[in-house]
């Protein structure tokens, strides 16, 4: 399955539904250098049932992953301590089906990083969209593996 | 353009061309129907228009139905349009002549004479016609590229700096003047924000994000309008004479074959020679002169050509008529004044066709390297521009893009959860402030982009 196709199938995989995968809760890592941000995403998911942790910079946020294998990183498009590319490749040579869902205040989709994310998202980004991607993210994670 | 396109083209059988031609058919008609005894003076007239009817009908005619398989039309079937054309002139004209003045019709003689000036005048005539033409267009052709070509010049100068004189300008007259009331809204109300407030300092935000997201990529430079596409026709004959004894040998030729048969046939053998000498000199004119301009004074053709082939063309016409009148060869000279009008506009004709059919096809196709060599110059400059305009917009977005359009989408992200949210106390506390941090950093970047980009401004 090519990387628009991926893309297509997370989100035909899009449900209503806000609530978390039954079960443990799943562990998400909110990555943003602007701790607001960070903020307002711990705020939102926490509240939906997810467990969160956070990291303020590339080096951080491999560090993390590596350490607490989360079931989920959204990602910054632009952190400091490294490009979107060196950070998506660490994080894919350790957890390669880890599902990424990079946030970017860009209008278009960064073409160039379809291979590597799993899915995009654009900055604003309100609460009832993001669960959503959340929830397919790990759904279609959990089904593929 | 090939001698096939220009033959086989619009003009081998354009109902213009027919038009112009009638004048001088006329004349020729009229010419050759001296000796006839019609009972009325007006039925050369009406020889030479019913002649022209059929001629115009199978040309026009024939050169519809030929196109519809090509916009280019062989030259085998155009030269079998045009000789057929000429036959059927040769027949009208001799029944006309048999039936009212009970004369020889002399089909065999009519049709050769039409067939010989057919095939001398009307190739050239299309050529000469499909060159001027193809003069004026590829001229337009040539101010558009050179009008691209400046302006892509200017492009490469003016771009970057119209670019970031629209970031100033928009910074300063549209988002730093609603940054500013969405700091001032938020600071007074920061201790009574109820959601129906949050929400709608929320909206605002998101179009003043928005507006920053949209504002490079808005960024245009307007195009002025190109020149016209068709050149005016003094400038398109505005070339120097070339190849001149070329020119004198076709207008003397055409001109002879044009006049001299019915000549002789009308006026006898001693009025054929003086037109043949008449000819000839008009012809040498038009061949000396310019030859003489140009060893006299070499940068004057160059400067004058129109005018050169003009005054050659008149000296010619003028000559041509006195020897006509004066020279001799002929006594009677009532027979001179009768041929003049036709040898002069014969002269005309040809001189105009000749300069055409030479000249221009000469210019024509050295304007087309020039417009080819123009062209690559344009399309390079133009690939040039829009990568350096790419990068500045590049340079430019970086410059918006994290410190302004992050902070005012965090900003939008932090009150749209504080409008949904049921907590309050500390958190909402803390939005706030945070979402004023914010706003406040992101007005200080907007002051140090504007001077950034004003410092850096070519």
């Amino acid at each position: 399955m090519g990387p628009r196709a991926l893309l297509a199938a997370v989100r035909e995989s899009y449900n209503s539904s806000m609530s978390p995968p039954e079960g443990l809760p799943a562990s998400v890592l909110v990555a943003d250098d602007d701790a607001l941000v960070r903020t307002i995403l711990r705020l939102v998911l926490t509240r939906a049932g997810y467990m969160v942790t956070e990291a303020c910079d590339a080096v951080e946020v491999i560090r993390v992953a590596h350490s607490q294998r989360p079931d989920l990183v959204i990602l910054d498009i632009n952190m400091p301590g490294g490009t979107v590319h060196d950070t998506l490749g660490s994080l894919r040579e350790v957890l390669p089906e880890l599902p990424i869902l990079v946030l970017s205040g860009e209008l278009e989709t960064p073409v160039d990083l379809l291979g590597v994310a799993l899915d995009f998202a654009r900055k604003p980004i309100g609460r009832d969209e993001l669960l959503a991607r959340v929830k397919s993210l790990l759904s279609f994670a959990s089904m593929v593996s | 353009m090939t001698v096939r396109e220009a033959l086989g083209g619009p003009w081998a059988s354009h109902w213009a061309l027919m038009v112009a031609l009638i004048p001088s058919s006329t004349l020729l008609v009229l010419l050759r129907e001296l000796a006839t005894p019609f009972p009325n003076w007006w039925w050369p007239l009406a020889s030479a228009l019913a002649q022209n009817i059929v001629a115009g009908a199978v040309i026009i005619g024939g050169g519809l139905i030929a196109r519809r398989r090509s916009r280019i039309i062989p030259i085998i079937t155009v030269l079998s349009l045009w000789i057929l054309a000429a036959v059927l002139r040769g027949i009208v004209g001799g029944t006309v002549a048999a039936v009212v003045a009970g004369v020889d019709p002399e089909y065999a003689l009519r049709i050769a004479v039409w067939v010989l000036v057919t095939v001398a005048w009307l190739p050239l005539m299309v050529y000469a016609v499909a060159q001027f033409e193809r003069r004026r267009l590829i001229l337009g052709a040539l101010d558009i590229a050179q009008f691209d070509l400046a302006q892509q010049g200017r492009l490469s100068d003016a771009h970057g700096a119209d670019m970031q004189h629209q970031l100033r300008h928009a910074i300063a007259e549209s988002l730093s003047p609603a940054l500013d009331d969405l700091q001032s809204s938020l600071l007074a109300s920061r201790h009574t924000l109820d959601r129906a407030a949050v929400a709608e300092l929320s909206l605002r935000l998101s179009q003043l994000h928005d507006n920053a997201s949209d504002l490079l990529e808005s960024a245009r430079v307007p195009r002025n309008t190109p020149p016209r596409h068709q050149v005016s026709v003094l400038r398109a004959i505005d070339v120097p004479p070339r190849r001149p004894w070329l020119s004198a040998l076709l207008v003397g030729s055409t001109t002879i074959l044009l006049i001299v048969v019915d000549v002789w046939r009308v006026f006898g053998p001693l009025a054929a020679i003086e037109v043949l000498v008449a000819a000839a000199t008009a012809a040498a004119v038009i061949g000396a002169l310019p030859v003489t301009v140009a060893a006299l004074r070499p940068d004057a053709l160059s400067r004058h050509g129109q005018r050169i082939t003009t005054v050659a063309t008149i000296l010619a016409i003028f000559i041509a008529s006195f020897l006509m009148l004066n020279s001799g060869i002929d006594p009677l000279t009532g027979n001179g004044l009768i041929i003049v009008p036709l040898l002069a506009l014969s002269l005309a004709i040809a001189s105009a066709t000749c300069f055409s059919a030479i000249v221009l096809a000469d210019a024509n196709r050295e304007t087309g390297r020039l417009l080819s060599l123009v062209d690559v110059e344009v399309d390079q400059l133009r690939e040039s521009n829009r990568h350096a305009i790419e990068r500045e917009r590049r340079r430019l977005s970086g410059l918006m893009h994290g410190p302004v359009q992050g902070r005012i989408a965090a900003c939008v992200m932090a009150l749209n959860f504080h409008a949904t949210s049921k907590e309050g106390g500390d958190q909402a506390r803390f939005i706030t402030e945070s979402v004023l941090d914010h706003l406040q950093a992101v007005s200080r970047e907007l002051g140090v982009i504007t001077e950034d980009v004003a410092r850096t401004a070519p």
